[in-house]
């Protein structure tokens, strides 16, 4: 009888899992690729940020984001972009977390760059929400990682060096 | 044949540097309205000394006697990102920005460009804060000659927006003194019915 961890970890799921979390990130990041001045403006209301890094981030995270979702979708580089997505992962539930326990509300800008007029109760409210979502996300890309981890320990039929992820 | 730790990092390596080659071509193509300025931080308070540019096309009518073009002010030290609301600027009601919208005192808006098109306090100069061509249409604005003590108002979208504030520190680096933030902003202008405008036209 198998263990409830090997039908998490079954080929099938596995491969949905990807398709999904690559198809997310595919669509969180698309908005703000077409608008980094959206972005930048979201970042700094996060208030975490120095000046200097603004820029680079709101340029090269929604890249970075859409390259990693693109390409683990596709089933490609499975390590390297869900290693990616845990780390990006970690920052976006980190600063949200801390702008919640310091009662600075503000927007995700995860999905969109777009104002909202929210309250600041409304703000908080969101705010814990999207870190349940990110931790979802994160749960996911674990169960990822856990399934290629398995699969690059065992032995490639292909022989040495003939592994495609 | 390469341990998988290093396949690792080598792939992730090449991702960052990939989604850093992507970004940096697409942000060099892209409209002034989507692009951010690589040179420096959007936020960045001061200006920095720039050429004089060649002619202030589409210089708002609601700055009469423009005179000729002028270099940008002298440029003053640097400034807290969101500057204190101190003796330079201060905020004023919705009362108050129709008795100087009356008296012809120029408005500035600092909100995206795309909120600009879709409409605008009448007469106000677009003044993007985050976008890329901030730095030029602040030099078209300084080009008019308008006196530093002159009062300006600033506006966005009222409540929380911060970008009037960011604006007027940029303003007050290049001297100017009298800002004040129409805290409520277009969607009280709005809502009061008053004079607006849409599209390019100030």
């Amino acid at each position: 009888m198998k263990r409830p961890g090997e039908y998490l970890l079954h080929p099938w799921l596995i491969l949905r899992a990807q398709n999904l979390l690559g198809a997310l990130f595919v669509v969180a990041a698309w908005s703000k690729v077409v608008d980094p001045p959206g972005f930048a403006k979201a970042l700094w209301a996060y208030d975490l940020f120095p000046a200097w890094s603004l820029l680079p981030l709101a340029l090269m995270v929604p890249w970075l984001e859409f390259l990693c979702g693109t390409l683990l979708a596709l089933g490609i580089w499975v390590r390297a972009t869900t290693s990616w997505i845990v780390l990006l992962l970690l920052g976006f539930i980190l600063a949200l977390s801390i702008n919640l326990v310091r009662h600075h509300p503000v927007d995700c800008g995860c999905f969109s760059t777009a104002a909202v007029a929210h309250t600041p109760a409304e703000r908080m409210r969101d705010m814990r929400l999207d870190i349940l979502r990110d931790l979802g996300m994160l749960a996911l890309a674990a169960l990822i990682l856990i399934a290629a981890q398995g699969k690059s320990s065992t032995p490639s039929r292909l022989g040495p060096g003939g592994s495609h992820a | 044949m390469r341990p998988p730790l290093a396949t690792l990092a080598l792939q992730m390596a090449a991702l960052l540097v990939g989604a850093c080659a992507v970004a940096w071509t697409f942000n060099h193509f892209a409209s002034a309205t989507r692009r951010l300025e690589g040179s420096r931080p959007v936020v960045a308070p001061q200006l920095q000394p720039r050429p004089v540019p060649v002619a202030p096309e589409g210089v708002p009518p609601h700055t009469p006697g423009a005179k000729a073009i002028q270099p940008p002010r002298n440029l003053a030290k640097p400034q807290p990102m969101v500057a204190d609301a101190g003796p330079n600027q201060r905020e004023i009601s919705s009362q108050e920005a129709l008795e100087l919208f009356d008296k012809g005192v120029p408005f500035l808006d600092a909100r995206r460009s795309a909120d600009y098109l879709e409409g605008h306090i009448r007469g106000a100069w677009r003044l993007p804060v985050w976008e890329a061509e901030l730095d030029e249409r602040l030099t078209r604005f300084d080009a008019t000659g308008l006196p530093l003590k002159s009062p300006v108002v600033l506006y966005c979208s009222g409540g929380d927006c911060q970008d009037s504030h960011l604006l007027a520190s940029r303003l007050m680096a290049l001297g100017y003194r009298n800002l004040l933030i129409y805290r409520d902003g277009y969607p009280d202008w709005v809502a009061k019915g008053r004079s607006t405008a849409q599209g390019e036209q100030p």
